[in-house]
């Protein structure tokens, strides 16, 4: 059996190079197509090339970090039905849908909490990676238009969100 | 300060109560809304939070809570769990949310469901004073086995204050005013000022018009101190 590994080796190391540099391709083409390049340290310089004048996003480590926050999945998610809004009512939705995964009152503390949160950190950070824009003065809170994955993304996350309260 | 001027200062304020929902109106707003209450909806996204309140006294925003959380309280057949601590914390979400909220339209059911509640804190505070007026001596007597526990099993100082209809056993810790209740005459009103425990301060006011009741409870101690104190005036 020794002898057949040998003989068989070559070949094999053959195919799996070539898959592996079909994939290679096959990402490639991905990330031209669909992630739209950037411009942030980690994009590649290739891919931001490619990618040419369409918005900057899937690549950007600040598009990741904006979605990393349960609260700003949430506003993104209430943003998508509403598509405008304001500081005030953000600060409401925030603090009700805390309300209503704890069970608890939330007292005048607690919501000013997390409209210092909102104003300080969630709607900075959505906007610094142009999920949002806002007018300094917390009156209007406006979603730019997302790609369907991120749509996709938010929808689900919300799910899933449901699912790890109920079970 | 009387009984009334306390209701209706309290009506004066600017108080609404905001729904936050998804689908239909709820059991909640549909008895705010028959107990006088203004309320306002706003749209959630479907698949979102579920239904949730606020309540907001002069444009803020004072407290939110999960409808889920007060649904079914106060509509009958009003059933208290057995467990003590299950019961009262529902109860204490009830006192907490609609804090001298003033309500109309309500019955003697939702009255002594609030009034439970008040009498349950006394028990677990086990000191301190309540006062009392279900308005007539004769309604007092179906509280009478509730009473008689109070006075055996706590150091409670308990006043009934209301119109002698009825000749009440003598129970220890519980002492009779039928002289001063003029005042107290058309009101159903329960007081405790928490003893030892000023948190577990409640208080109930509600004032009878042809069968129904216009009132508030609060789970303010110094409001509680003010119902107490007016039990005292001539």
């Amino acid at each position: 059996m020794w002898f057949l590994t040998i003989g068989y080796s070559p070949s094999l190391i053959a195919v799996i190079l070539l898959v592996m540099s079909e994939q290679k391709k096959y990402l490639f083409n991905v990330n031209i197509s669909q992630y739209m390049g950037g411009s942030e340290e980690d994009s590649g310089q290739r891919a931001s090339e490619a990618a040419g004048e369409t918005a900057p996003r899937f690549a950007q480590n600040k598009f990741y970090r904006a979605l990393a926050s349960a609260h700003r999945r949430r506003l993104l998610y209430y943003l998508l039905d509403h598509e405008d809004s304001t500081v005030d009512e953000l600060t409401s939705v925030l603090t009700g849908w805390n309300a209503t995964t704890s069970g608890t009152m939330q007292t005048p503390a607690d919501r000013s909490k997390i409209q210092l949160r909102l104003k300080h950190n969630h709607l900075p950070r959505l906007a610094d990676a142009d999920l949002i824009s806002y007018d300094a003065d917390g009156s209007t809170v406006h979603i730019e238009p997302l790609h369907p994955h991120v749509k996709d993304l938010l929808q689900q996350s919300i799910e899933a969100e449901r699912l790890v309260e109920s079970g | 300060m009387t009984f009334a001027s306390l209701i209706s200062e309290l009506q004066e304020r600017d108080y609404q109560v905001r729904v936050y929902r998804s689908g239909e109106r709820g059991d909640i707003e549909v008895w705010l809304a028959h107990h006088s209450v203004s309320v306002e909806s706003r749209p959630l996204p479907a698949g979102g939070p579920d239904p949730f309140l606020e309540i907001i006294v002069g444009g803020e925003v004072v407290g939110t809570i999960a409808t889920e959380a007060i649904d079914g309280l106060l509509e009958p057949p009003i059933r208290r769990h057995p467990e003590h601590d299950k019961v009262t914390s529902g109860y204490q979400v009830l006192f907490e949310i609609f804090d001298q909220t003033v309500f109309s339209a309500m019955n003697r059911r939702e009255l002594l469901a609030v009034s439970r509640e008040i009498e349950d804190r006394a028990f677990r505070v086990g000191n301190g004073i309540l006062r009392v007026s279900f308005q007539t001596l004769s309604t007092f007597e179906s509280r009478t086995e509730v009473y008689r526990t109070l006075g055996a099993e706590t150091t409670l100082d308990i006043h009934i204050y209301d119109v002698e209809d009825w000749t009440p056993p003598a129970i220890t810790g519980i002492t009779y005013h039928t002289d001063e209740a003029v005042s107290v005459n058309s009101y159903w009103v329960l007081a405790f000022d928490g003893g030892s425990d000023v948190t577990q301060a409640c208080g109930l006011v509600a004032k009878e018009h042809s069968d129904e009741y216009t009132g508030f409870w609060t789970n303010d101690a110094s409001m509680a101190e003010t119902i107490v104190a007016e039990f005292n005036l001539p």
